[in-house]
C-alpha cells in the first residue's frame, strides 16, 4: 500500500479551509498533540474536540447552519455519513477497506445525486475531503468500476476544490475500457 | 419505525432503550448475523433503524440521536462530542476487547490498557456527574451501552466501581432506568453477556487508526470476510515484513519450539486402507459433489468440488486427522439416456466412457481419492431401495398422480427432453418439451402443441402417471433442529446458509421421486415397477455407496453421527440437495444415518470474462489441461488461489501469467532454491551448525504465526486465505536472506562464516517447513522440494509451530529450479487456443457461403443413411453392423455441419432442423440484426434503455419484498429483453442467460 500522509494532520489543513470557507474564524483551533484530535475552543466555556464535531460546531456558527441540516431527518441522514467518514473512510488503509468503501459510496451514489438531500451538505463536503485522497491513487479502470461515486466526487471538486485548496483530479468522460463488466 | 438486529447485539441495546424512552412505536426484526438489511453497504453492519421504508440509519449512534430528538429536539455540540468520542475512540478498543474475551476467552491486555485510559479521561469529564446539560440525552444511552459488557457479566473490567467512582454514579442512574432494563431484557436475556459472542464474532470489529489487520496476533484475528475478489491483486515487494513486531511471549514460544520442539512433534499417521472411524479421534467424512458423468468437466468444476475437497482431505491427513476423501461419477437419468439414444449406444456403454475419461483428467490433477466410485453399482441399488423402504415405512413417502405424455408406439411415458412439438408461446415449430429454443421459455411438456415423440414419431397422448412423492414438509422439523444445530457449530459458507435459509423460508412441498425411465434404480414398491428413482434421489446415496464399495464396513461410516463429521465440498447450485432433499432422506430414514456437519460451497468460476461453453469451444476442459504443457501443480495452484470463495471469480491466462511468475517463480521457488543452492555450494551440501540471534528468534516467531493462521484457515476451508499464509512465509524467507546477506558473509572471517551457516541452513529448515505446507496444494512440487532436501519422512506433518528438521550434519541433495517462467508469446497462444467460437449465430451466414448442391447433395446422404440405420436398429440387426452403419452416419454429419460451418452434430434428423433454421432467420433480423449481421444502433439503443428501466423496476421490486410471483414474471420480461438485446448486438444471448437456446443444435 502506499503510505498516505497521517491522517490528521489532513485534519487540521481541511479544517481551517472549511472555516475560511465558511467564513468563519478557526484562530481557537488547536491539535490535542497527545491524542492527535483537533480541538475548538468555541467561548463560553464550550470546547469540541474531534473533526466532526468541530466541522459541526464551525458549521453552526458560520451563516449557513443549514449546511448540518434543517430537519431531524435530514441531520440525523448527514450525521451517519460524517460518522462513516471518521470510522470508515479515515481508517481504511488497506486495499480491501479502500475497496469496501468506494463499493458502498458508489452503490449509494447510483440512486442519490448528493449524500443527503437534494444540495450539497456537510456530509458532502467532508467525505469529499476524505475521499480525496483515495481518489488521488485510483487508475482510470477504477474510476470507471466506480463510476457513480467519480461522478459525484467530480462535481464536488467542481464546487468545493478551489475553496478549500485541493488540486483537481481528472476523470475520464468516456468508457476507456471494455470488459471490465461495468 | 423497525429496528433490524442480529440476536445478542449490544450496539442495539442503546437505540432499543432509546426507542422504549421515546414511548414510540416501533417494531424489531430479528435478522441472521449476516443479513444484509441496507441495500448499498456490502458487508454486514446491524442494527439499522429504517426510519420509512427504504430510510436506513445505519449508525446505531446516529439512529439513537434521531430517536431522541424526535420527542425532544436539540443540538447540542457537547452530543456531537461525545457521540464521535465513543465511535472513534471507545468502540474500536471496546470490541477489540470484548471479542478478545467473549469470543476467544484469552483476553487481549493491549486493549485493556487504552480502555482503563479512555475510562480515566471519562472520570475526569464526569466530575460535574452528568455528561451534558440535557439529562437522558442521546450521549447518555449510546455510553452507557457500550459500557455495559465491560461493566456486567462474564467481561467484566474487575475493580472498575472502586477505580472509577464518578462514572459508577452515573452509569447506575442510567442503568436503573426502565428503558434500559427493558433493552437488557431483549438483548443480553438475564444479564449473561456471553450471549452476545455470536453476534461480536460476525459483526465487522471496527478499523483502527493505523492499524494494519495482519499484523494483529494470530489468536485476536477474527475471521475476515475477503471482500473483494480481484484476482490480480500483487503485493508490493518492498514492505517490509520482517520489522513486524512481535510480542516477547511469541518469541520465547517460538524459541523454546525451535529448540525443543522435535520432542514434541508427532510421528506422521500411517494410513491403512480401509479406513475406519475411531474412537475418540477426528473422524472426518469428505465428499466431492459427483459431477454428472456425460460432460467433460472444466476448470470450474474441478476448483468447483474435487479439487477443494483435495486440498482439504489433503491437509487434514497431515494433521493426523482420521479421514475418508471419497467421490465417484453420477450417472442415472434423463441425460445419459437421451445421449445413449442419441450415439445409439446402452447408457452403460455411455457411462463406462465417461467414467473413465472423468477419472484420468482427475489422475491428471493429482486428486487423492481414497475411492472413486459410480453411482450404477449394486451397492447403489441396495442401498437407494433401503432408504426408500425406511422412508415409506415412516410414512414420509405420498402418492400423486401426473399428467405426462405417454408415447402410444414406444409404450412409456415420455420425459420433457423426448417430446417436440410447437411452442405454445412463440409457434416455433421445434420446440423442446422443456423448453422453446426459438423464444428460450422454459414450457411444460403437454403444453407443447402437436407434440412428437423424439424418439419414434409418434403423437404422444396425455395420460396421467402415479408418482411417488418424498413428503419433505412432514420432515421439516427434523431438518430444521439438526441444520440449526450444524449451523452453529459446522463451517457453512455463507451461500450455504443463505440458500438452504431462502428453501426453507419459502415452505417445503412435497418432491416427486420417481421418473418414467428405464436407465435408473428400479422402484421397489408395487404398482410402481416399472419406474425409477430421480437422479436427485438417488445421487447423493452416491456418497454412501461408494463408502460400501470401498468398505464393508461402510456404515461405521455412515451410520455413526456421533463420531463422524461430514464434510461436503460442492458447486453452489448444488446447495439444496445436500442440504435440504438429502439430509431429508435421512433423517426421515431414521436409521442413525450421518447426516452433513460442515458444507463448502463455492460461488461460480468464469473463463477469461465469459463463461466455460463446451459448445463454443471456450475455456479450458479437463482433458486440455494436460495438452498446454503446463504441469498440473501449476493449475491447481491458480484455480486455488482464485477459488471463487466468496464471490464469481474468473480463470484469466495474464493473471495466470503474473501468479506463476510472481508468485511461484520469484517468491516461493527463488527462496527455496537459493538456500538450497547456498548450503549445496558455499557448504558442501551440509546443514551447518546454527547459532540463533534474537533476530532469528523474531522471524520463527512471525513465521509461527503465519503458521497459526494457515492452520485456521484450512480449519475454516478458506483455501484461498492459506495459500496467501505460505506465500508470506517464504517472503520473510526472501527478506531474510536478503538482510542478512549469507553471498558476503562467506567471504568474511570464520565468525562471518559461522553466521552464514546458521542463515542458510535456518532457511533450508524454513524449506522444509513450506515443502509440507504446499503439500496440499502442489503436491508434485512438495515431493521435489523434499527430494532435493532429502527430507526425513516424519517431517510430513502439519505441527502448530515451527520446529528444526535438518539437524546440523544432514546432507542436502541436489537442487534445481521448482518453477519455469511463463512467457507472454506462451500465453497469448494458449488465449486464443481456448478462446473458443465467438457466437455460433454467426454460423448461419457461412452456411449460406457453402455450396448449396453439396450441401442438399450430403443431406440427402444424411437422410438415406438415417433411414438405414433406423430400419436396421428395428429390425434388431447385429450390433456390429449398426454400429458400423451409424458411424457411417456420424461421418456424414460430421461432413455437413463442416460444411455448415456448424458444430458436428451427434443427433438425428438433421435435415429438417436446418430448414428450420433456415426459416427462421428473418425473425432474429427483426430484432436488431440486418441480415449481413450489421447491428442496428437504433434499436440497440431502445433495447439497452428498455433493459435498464426494467432493470429499475426489479430492483424496487424486489426491496420492498414484493410478492414472489410478480417478481418472477418482471424478471423474466427482464431476460428476454437482455436477450434480445444481445442479439441486437451481434453477440451470443446464451452468454447471458446461462446455457439456455441453442443446447437443440448441440444434439
Amino acid at each position: 500500500m502506499p503510505i498516505f500522509t497521517q491522517p490528521h494532520q489532513v485534519n487540521m489543513e481541511e479544517l481551517n479551509n472549511l472555516a475560511s470557507y465558511l467564513g468563519v474564524s478557526s484562530g481557537k483551533l488547536v491539535l490535542d498533540a497527545k491524542e492527535q484530535i483537533p480541538v475548538l475552543k468555541a467561548g463560553n466555556g464550550l470546547t469540541v474536540r474531534g473533526l466532526v464535531s468541530v466541522a459541526k460546531q464551525l458549521v453552526r456558527q458560520s451563516e449557513t447552519p443549514e449546511l448540518k441540516g434543517t430537519t431531524a431527518e435530514e441531520r440525523a441522514a448527514i450525521d451517519q455519513w460524517l460518522e462513516y467518514r471518521v470510522v470508515q473512510v479515515d481508517r481504511s488503509l488497506q486495499e480491501k477497506d479502500v475497496s469496501s468503501v468506494l463499493r458502498d459510496t458508489n452503490a449509494y451514489l447510483s440512486h442519490h445525486v448528493y449524500f443527503v438531500g437534494y444540495q450539497p451538505t456537510l456530509a458532502d463536503i467532508i467525505l469529499y475531503l476524505g475521499l480525496y485522497r483515495i481518489f488521488e491513487d485510483l487508475t482510470f479502470m477504477e474510476k470507471q468500476k466506480y463510476v457513480h461515486v467519480c461522478r459525484w466526487f467530480s462535481n464536488m471538486q467542481s464546487l468545493f476544490a478551489n475553496k478549500m485548496s485541493k488540486k483537481h483530479i481528472a476523470f475520464q468522460r468516456n468508457k476507456i475500457f471494455s470488459g471490465t463488466g461495468h | 419505525m423497525k429496528l433490524y438486529t442480529d440476536r445478542g447485539n449490544f450496539k442495539s441495546l442503546k437505540v432499543i432503550a432509546a426507542l422504549e424512552f421515546t414511548g414510540l412505536s416501533y417494531s424489531l426484526t430479528e435478522c441472521g448475523l449476516e443479513e444484509r438489511v441496507v441495500p448499498y453497504l456490502s458487508g454486514t453492519s446491524l442494527p439499522v433503524l429504517e426510519v420509512s421504508p427504504q430510510r436506513f440509519l445505519f449508525s446505531p449512534n446516529t439512529a439513537t440521536r434521531y430517536i431522541l430528538n424526535k420527542k425532544c429536539d436539540e443540538d447540542d455540540p457537547n452530543i456531537d462530542k461525545w457521540l464521535e468520542w465513543e465511535s472513534v475512540q471507545l468502540q474500536p478498543y471496546l470490541v477489540r476487547y470484548l471479542v478478545s474475551v467473549l469470543v476467544h476467552k484469552k483476553p487481549d491486555t493491549e486493549s485493556l490498557n487504552r480502555l482503563q485510559q479512555l475510562l480515566k479521561f471519562l472520570n475526569a469529564e464526569l466530575k460535574s456527574k452528568s455528561l451534558t446539560k440535557t439529562k437522558d440525552c442521546a450521549a447518555d444511552f449510546v455510553l452507557w451501552a457500550s459500557l455495559f459488557p465491560v461493566f456486567k457479566g462474564a467481561a467484566e473490567i474487575k475493580g472498575w466501581e472502586g477505580q472509577y467512582s464518578n462514572i459508577k454514579s452515573w452509569f447506575n442512574t442510567i442503568n436503573n432506568l426502565p428503558c434500559c432494563q427493558t433493552a437488557l431484557d431483549k438483548v443480553i436475556h438475564g444479564g449473561d453477556t456471553t450471549c452476545l459472542k455470536a453476534s461480536l464474532n460476525t459483526q465487522p470489529v471496527p478499523l483502527l487508526e493505523t492499524e494494519t489487520r495482519q499484523e494483529e496476533p494470530v489468536q485476536k484475528s477474527k475471521p475476515q470476510k475477503v471482500k473483494m475478489e480481484k484476482p490480480s491483486e500483487t503485493p508490493t515487494p518492498e514492505e517490509s515484513l520482517l520489522t513486524k513486531e512481535a510480542s516477547p511471549e511469541e518469541i520465547q514460544a517460538a524459541k523454546e519450539s525451535w529448540l525443543t520442539g522435535k520432542s514434541k512433534f508427532p510421528k506422521p499417521r500411517e494410513r491403512k486402507h480401509p479406513i475406519l472411524p475411531k474412537s475418540g479421534e477426528r473422524n472426518l467424512l469428505i465428499t466431492s459433489a459427483l459431477p454428472y458423468v456425460n460432460n467433460v468437466p472444466h476448470l470450474g468444476n474441478i476448483i468447483g468440488c474435487v479439487l477443494s475437497a483435495d486440498v482439504f482431505s489433503r491437509y487434514c491427513r497431515l494433521r493426523n486427522f482420521n479421514c475418508l476423501y471419497i467421490c465417484g461419477t453420477d450417472e442415472y437419468g434423463t441425460a445419459t439416456e437421451t445421449k445413449a439414444i442419441e450415439e445409439g449406444v446402452t447408457p452403460r456403454e455411455i457411462c463406462d466412457k465417461y467414467n473413465k475419461i472423468h477419472a484420468e483428467i482427475y489422475d491428471w490433477f493429482n486428486i487423492s481419492f481414497d475411492k472413486f466410485s459410480r453411482t450404477s453399482i449394486p451397492e447403489q441399488t441396495k442401498i437407494a431401495q433401503d432408504i426408500f423402504w425406511k422412508l415409506e415405512k415412516n410414512g414420509f413417502i405420498s402418492r400423486d398422480s401426473v399428467e405426462q405424455l405417454q408415447c402410444q408406439q414406444c409404450l412409456r411415458f415420455l420425459a420433457d427432453r423426448f417430446v417436440e412439438g410447437t411452442c405454445p408461446l412463440c409457434g416455433f415449430d421445434d420446440a423442446r418439451g422443456d423448453q422453446c429454443d426459438g423464444c428460450g421459455k422454459l414450457l411444460n411438456a403437454i403444453e407443447l402443441k402437436d407434440p412428437k415423440c423424439k424418439v419414434c414419431k409418434g403423437i404422444p397422448q396425455v395420460k396421467s402417471s402415479n408418482h411417488l412423492f418424498l413428503d419433505l414438509p412432514k420432515i421439516e422439523d427434523k431438518l430444521k433442529a439438526h441444520l440449526n444445530a450444524q449451523f452453529d457449530k459446522g463451517i457453512w459458507t455463507n451461500n450455504a446458509r443463505v440458500i438452504t435459509n431462502s428453501w426453507i423460508r419459502d415452505g417445503l412441498k412435497p418432491r416427486c421421486i420417481s421418473r418414467d425411465l428405464k436407465w435408473g434404480i428400479p422402484v421397489p414398491l408395487e404398482g410402481y415397477q416399472d419406474k425409477v428413482f430421480y437422479v436427485w434421489f438417488d445421487a447423493p446415496i452416491g456418497y454412501i455407496s461408494a463408502t460400501a464399495s470401498y468398505t464393508d464396513r461402510w456404515e461405521q461410516w455412515w451410520k455413526n453421527p456421533k463420531q463422524v463429521e461430514l464434510y461436503n465440498f460442492l458447486g453452489k447450485d448444488n446447495v439444496p440437495f445436500h442440504s435440504v432433499i438429502f439430509p431429508c432422506s435421512l433423517l426421515g430414514a431414521d436409521d442413525n444415518f450421518t447426516v452433513v456437519n460442515h458444507m463448502s460451497a463455492t460461488e461460480y468460476l468464469n473463463y477469461e470474462d465469459t463463461k466455460f461453453s463446451k459448445s463454443r469451444g471456450t475455456g479450458v476442459f479437463g482433458h486440455q489441461a494436460k495438452d498446454t504443457g503446463i504441469p498440473a501443480d501449476i493449475f491447481r495452484f491458480y484455480l486455488l488461489f482464485v477459488r471463487p470463495e466468496s464471490q464469481d471469480s474468473s480463470f484469466s491466462w495474464d493473471d495466470f501469467q503474473l501468479k506463476n511468475n510472481s508468485e511461484l517463480l520469484n517468491n516461493l521457488g527463488n527462496f527455496i532454491n537459493r538456500a538450497l543452492m547456498f548450503v549445496s555450494n558455499s557448504f558442501g551440501g551440509q546443514i551447518q551448525e546454527m547459532t540463533l540471534t534474537p533476530a532469528d528468534f523474531h522471524l520463527l516467531a512471525l513465521v509461527n504465526r503465519e503458521l497459526a493462521s494457515y492452520i485456521d484457515n484450512m480449519e475454516q476451508i478458506k483455501l484461498r486465505d492459506s495459500i496467501r499464509n505460505i506465500l508470506s512465509i517464504s517472503r520473510l524467507g526472501n527478506q531474510y536472506m536478503q538482510a542478512n546477506k549469507p553471498w558476503v558473509l562467506v567471504k568474511g572471517s570464520e565468525s562471518d562464516k559461522r553466521r552464514a551457516g546458521t542463515v542458510v541452513s535456518l532457511s533450508a529448515n524454513l524449506a522444509t517447513l513450506l515443502s509440507v505446507l504446499v503439500q496440499p496444494y502442489m503436491p508434485a512440487v512438495s515431493d521435489t522440494i523434499q527430494g532435493q532436501l532429502r527430507t526425513p519422512p516424519q517431517c510430513n506433518v502439519i505441527y502448530k509451530e515451527f520446529v528444526c528438521q535438518l539437524p546440523p550434519g544432514h546432507k542436502i541433495g541436489k537442487p534445481s529450479p521448482l518453477f519455469e517462467k511463463i512467457e507472454t508469446p506462451k500465453i497469448q497462444e494458449l488465449k486464443k487456443k481456448f478462446e473458443g467460437k465467438p457466437a455460433p449465430q454467426k454460423n448461419a451466414s457461412k452456411a449460406s457461403a457453402g455450396n448449396p448442391e453439396e450441401t442438399q447433395k450430403l443431406t440427402d446422404e444424411v437422410a438415406a443413411q438415417g433411414n438405414l440405420v433406423r430400419e436396421l436398429k428395428a429390425k434388431k440387426a447385429e450390433k456390429a453392423v449398426v454400429t458400423e452403419e451409424v458411424a457411417k452416419l456420424l461421418a456424414l454429419k460430421k461432413k455437413l455441419a463442416d460444411l455448415m460451418g456448424e458444430p458436428a452434430p451427434a443427433g438425428g434428423k438433421q435435415n429438417s432442423k436446418l430448414a428450420k433454421k433456415e426459416s427462421k432467420k428473418p425473425e432474429v433480423s427483426s430484432s436488431g440484426t440486418t441480415a449481413n449481421g450489421a447491428v442496428d444502433n437504433q434499436e440497440v439503443e431502445r433495447l439497452t434503455e428498455a433493459v435498464s428501466k426494467q432493470g429499475l423496476l426489479v430492483r424496487d421490486l424486489k426491496s420492498q419484498k414484493a410478492e414472489k410471483s410478480r417478481i418472477d414474471s418482471e424478471v423474466a420480461v427482464l431476460l428476454d429483453l437482455k436477450r434480445k438485446l444481445a442479439v441486437a448486438q451481434g453477440q451470443d444471448p446464451e452468454a447471458l442467460t446461462g446455457g439456455k437456446g441453442k443446447k437443440g443444435k448441440k444434439k
